[in-house]
């Protein structure tokens, strides 16, 4: 199987390949996705770079697939086209049809089926992969046998991938006929009257807009059936700055050379009548736009998102100062600071746990649970500023209904001991009218900075001390527990190996106790917290190698024994003919080693210091590892230089340790 | 089911030995009774004194080789006065298996006169040397923690009197030797082990100059042994030994103080350890 990508395109090879069909063009006929659809496939394509295959010539695709989960849908897809070079070109025909069956009744073993259909046909025309020339949409519907127009449009054409020039839509919903009519300038700009007809909250509403060339100046929103007019917006601000960039006046502001979506925007929040009054018609002007351009991915994704619109609006684009670019930078900097700084104290558990000790652990944890939530606001905006956007935002306009999250007093309401408790926080800032919106953000964002690090260092504070006094509580606990495990293991340690036994009650008595008391005292006489942690954390660490040597006498009981043993062979004594009289072979090396092994017991015994301790331990285990390595090969050089070598310094350097 | 403990196998073993001994001494006795009625007069007996020292070697050159030494000296006349023999045994075993070694070689030994045993103006020379081959079988006998050891010696010996210009001529001993190990401190003969050391070892002589005293010795012995380690072990101990003189109606009562040093070493694992080689005792 081959599998090839081109865009959202994935080509699957099951069939054998012809030979050449053209040249360079090679045939395919078989499975084939389009637009993630599954289907069969019937082409000619060419292969690029890296075996990718480019599709040229002709193309059909037809998919036919009831639905798994409801086997009473079906769903059958065709399409004709043309490719070029991978590119729509020319005429492509899209017919979809969706099919229901519902089974009403069977009478005489004969079932009484009706059918609900829809058709939905689309015949385009692209130019170099982008729709240009006329575009026909129509869907049908079937229904109680009854064929009707669902939804089509009029004189639909494309320029070059815009929408060019009248056209009209239509669209049957509830017995409701809804209609868009508008008109493009070149470019897909919106221009002159647009006229909506939908349902908003059950009433049939007729929208009527202007347009000056992307910008839209004026909206008119009537009850159909009353005549009512039920929202009128004109743009006097926007009228006014046309007016004034056609007469040429020196303003802060251009009309914009870039294209925007649908919604005309000059800094209009959502809840401003300028934006809202446009919600209802762009939805179903996006609806249309989504029908129409359903299997061209460029514009929708997932065959119900749009995502680039061929019908744009325009905007000014505001001039700023210097000035202003530096305070958007920092105020971008600054409200990521306080973001943070209340996030990490919102969030954290500690202050959850204790809130409870203190009213002002109680009122500090509402403080930054209120103030997540508002800053969480706050981010809309300060993404806003800090983005392209704020280029195309008059700041009269934005900031025109205040902001909910920018208040002059905040409320925090806790609870502390079964009372409910109001606490006022006043922000002066506010106050001030003679900034600019940035600045004034600016200096609200400092102003909550500081009560936040003032709040927020006096948390850090009481919680840290509670933190500590309890890690000393736990450090203490941990220290009586395992004192008192040890000196019962102490207790009850007893080896066959008396030498053993010796060292173990030196080290109770020169370390677990001696040490341990003199750490102790050390301990109790110490009033910083972290000198005094760190002190616990020492006793704790001299009860773990306590336990430790323990543990390791325990295995040392027969470790010598077992040297010996590896080292001793059984053979025959040529005397008495014993066939299992036991041999001690490398004496010297084994008793050099026994040598040094009963050295590092004895600066065990007589350690008075746990740190050290452990080296002993490791000493041994490298003896006793080199004494098994030892015991193979010819090791007679290294028994002559032991000879009778007593120093231990010596045996060690001959022994290799 | 009867079952015997191991403490009545020791006991049982004891048992046998000393009968062993017993009849080994009532047959000398019996040699001594029947050439008496040849004789006319009653039997003599002439006690000596020795102190016989020796140091017995065994090295281990193959896997199943030996070579087997033995250097004594002795001495005589209340036990150390006098020189009375210097002796050299030398010889290769084989271990044929775990229970059965057999030994083959060479003695030299140099005799010292005693002229009290000879008439008075009798020229004797002061010491004389004898050359013997021999052979030997040993048989090992576990008997629970006493090893009981059977030993077969043979001996072809050239040897001469002390009367000066006297030939050399060629005699024949055989010897066997019932002995046991028995180990006082612990179960088996390890190093550090002390133990009961006995036998009793008869010989027989023959050859054309051997016409009456066909029992040349009967000698029993009673001692320690100590194994220090795995080269070195020690033994002393009480002999007792009855040798038909050449009348072979007297006979020579000898109180034999032992002292022996046993020195083994095993070339053949030193040598195979130097050789880097692995080894595990692998006999049989």
């Amino acid at each position: 199987m081959i599998s090839i990508k081109s865009d959202h395109i994935i080509l699957i090879f099951l069939l054998f390949m012809i030979p050449t069909f053209h040249f360079g063009q090679s045939p395919y006929k078989g499975k084939y996705l389009f637009n993630g659809i599954e289907g069969e496939g019937s082409f000619t394509y060419k292969l690029g770079e890296n075996n990718r295959a480019i599709l040229d010539g002709k193309f059909n695709f037809k998919s036919k697939r009831i639905d798994s989960l409801d086997k009473r849908n079906l769903f059958k897809l065709q399409i004709d086209g043309i490719y070029s070079d991978n590119k729509k070109v020319e005429q492509w025909i899209y017919v979809e049809e969706n099919h229901l069956i519902h089974l009403n009744d069977v009478k005489d073993f004969s079932p009484d089926i009706s059918l609900e259909s829809t058709k939905k046909e689309i015949t385009a025309n692209y130019k170099d992969g982008l729709p240009h020339g006329t575009f026909d949409f129509r869907e049908n519907i079937f229904r109680e046998e009854n064929l009707r127009v669902l939804a089509r449009s009029y004189n639909l054409r494309f320029y070059e991938g815009k929408l060019r020039g009248e056209f009209r839509f239509e669209k049957l919903h509830q017995d409701k006929i809804l209609k868009i009519m508008g008109e493009t300038k070149n470019n897909g700009v919106m221009n002159g009257i647009w006229e909506f007809e939908y349902l908003e909250n059950g009433n049939m509403v007729k929208e009527s807009r202007r347009y000056e060339e992307g910008f839209l100046i004026g909206l008119n929103k009537v009850n159909m059936a009353t005549g009512e007019t039920i929202q009128e917006v004109i743009y006097y601000n926007t009228i006014n700055k046309l007016k004034a960039l056609e007469e040429e006046e020196e303003v802060p502001y251009r009309v914009s050379d870039n294209y925007f979506g649908l919604t005309f925007n000059d800094g209009f929040r959502d809840l401003s009548n300028e934006f809202s009054g446009q919600t209802s018609g762009n939805q179903l002007l996006e609806e249309f736009l989504v029908k129409v351009l359903s299997y061209d991915t460029l514009y929708v994704k997932n065959r119900d998102e749009l995502i680039v619109s061929p019908v744009h609006t325009k905007r000014f684009r505001y001039d700023l100062s210097e000035e202003d670019k530096s305070h958007i930078d920092s105020l971008a900097s600054e409200f990521n600071k306080l973001d943070n700084d209340v996030k990490v104290l919102a969030s954290r558990n500690a202050l959850a746990i204790n809130r409870n000790r203190k009213d002002s652990l109680a009122y500090a944890y509402e403080f930054f649970q209120f103030n997540e939530k508002k800053i969480s606001e706050f981010r809309k905006v300060v993404d806003i500023f800090s983005s392209e956007d704020i280029f195309y935002i008059d700041q009269s306009n934005f900031s025109r209904e205040g902001f909910n999250f920018l208040t002059s007093k905040d409320v925090i309401t806790y609870q502390f001991e079964e009372d409910t408790i109001n606490k006022v926080i006043e922000y002066k800032s506010i106050e001030e009218n003679d900034k600019t919106l940035v600045q004034l953000f600016r200096s609200y964002i400092l102003e909550k900075q500081q009560l936040v690090n003032q709040i927020g260092g006096y948390v850090l504070k009481e919680l840290n001390q509670i933190r500590q006094s309890e890690e000393l509580e736990t450090v203490e606990e941990e220290i009586l527990e395992t004192k008192s495990r040890i000196d019962s293991l102490f207790s009850n340690f007893k080896t066959d190996n008396n030498s053993i036994n010796m060292v173990a009650n030196s080290v109770r008595q020169n370390i677990h106790n001696n040490e341990f008391n003199k750490l102790n005292e050390e301990y109790t006489n110490i009033e910083d917290y972290q000198d005094r942690f760190t002190k616990g954390m020492e006793i704790v660490e001299l009860l773990e190698t306590t336990e430790f040597v323990l543990q390791a006498l325990q295995n040392l009981e027969n470790s010598w024994e077992d040297i010996r043993e590896l080292y001793t062979d059984v053979t025959l004594d040529p005397f008495t003919f014993n066939p299992s009289f036991k041999v001690l072979r490398k004496r010297r090396i084994v008793e050099s080693g026994e040598r040094v092994f009963n050295f590092y017991l004895d600066q065990i015994r007589n350690e008075s210091t746990y740190r050290n301790i452990k080296d002993y331990f490791l000493e041994i285990d490298n003896l006793l590892f080199r004494m098994d390595e030892l015991r193979k090969g010819n090791t007679s050089r290294l028994e002559r230089r032991l000879g009778s070598e007593t120093e231990i310094s010596q045996i060690k350097k001959i022994l290799g340790l | 089911m009867i079952s015997i403990g191991k403490g009545n196998l020791v006991s049982g073993m004891m048992k046998l030995l000393l009968l062993a001994f017993v009849c080994l001494l009532v047959n000398t006795q019996l040699f001594g009774q029947v050439s008496e009625p040849e004789e006319i007069r009653q039997k003599e007996n002439y006690n000596f004194q020795f102190l016989w020292t020796g140091i017995y070697t065994k090295y281990r050159i193959g896997e199943k080789l030996w070579y087997n030494g033995e250097y004594h000296v002795r001495t005589r006349n209340n036990f150390i006065n006098e020189m009375n023999q210097l002796y050299i045994r030398l010889g290769l075993s084989y271990l044929l298996t775990s229970n059965f070694e057999i030994t083959g070689g060479i003695v030299t030994p140099f005799y010292w006169s005693d002229p009290g045993q000879f008439p008075e103006g009798t020229p004797l020379d002061k010491v004389v040397p004898q050359f013997r081959f021999w052979q030997q079988y040993l048989f090992i006998q576990p008997v629970g923690r006493v090893k009981v050891y059977h030993q077969i010696r043979m001996e072809q010996r050239w040897r001469r009197d002390f009367i000066v210009d006297t030939p050399f001529e060629l005699t024949h001993r055989f010897r066997y030797k019932i002995m046991a190990y028995i180990p006082l401190n612990s179960r088996d003969l390890q190093k550090k082990t002390l133990f009961l050391s006995l036998y009793n070892e008869i010989f027989i002589q023959a050859g054309k100059s051997i016409e009456v005293n066909f029992l040349e010795d009967n000698r029993t012995f009673v001692g320690f042994g100590y194994i220090l380690n795995e080269n070195i072990q020690l033994q002393t101990g009480y002999m007792k030994s009855l040798q038909q003189r050449g009348n072979g109606i007297d006979f020579n009562d000898r109180d034999i103080i032992r002292i022996s040093l046993y020195h083994n070493f095993d070339f053949y694992y030193k040598k195979k350890i130097s050789q880097g080689e692995s080894l595990l005792p692998s006999f049989y």
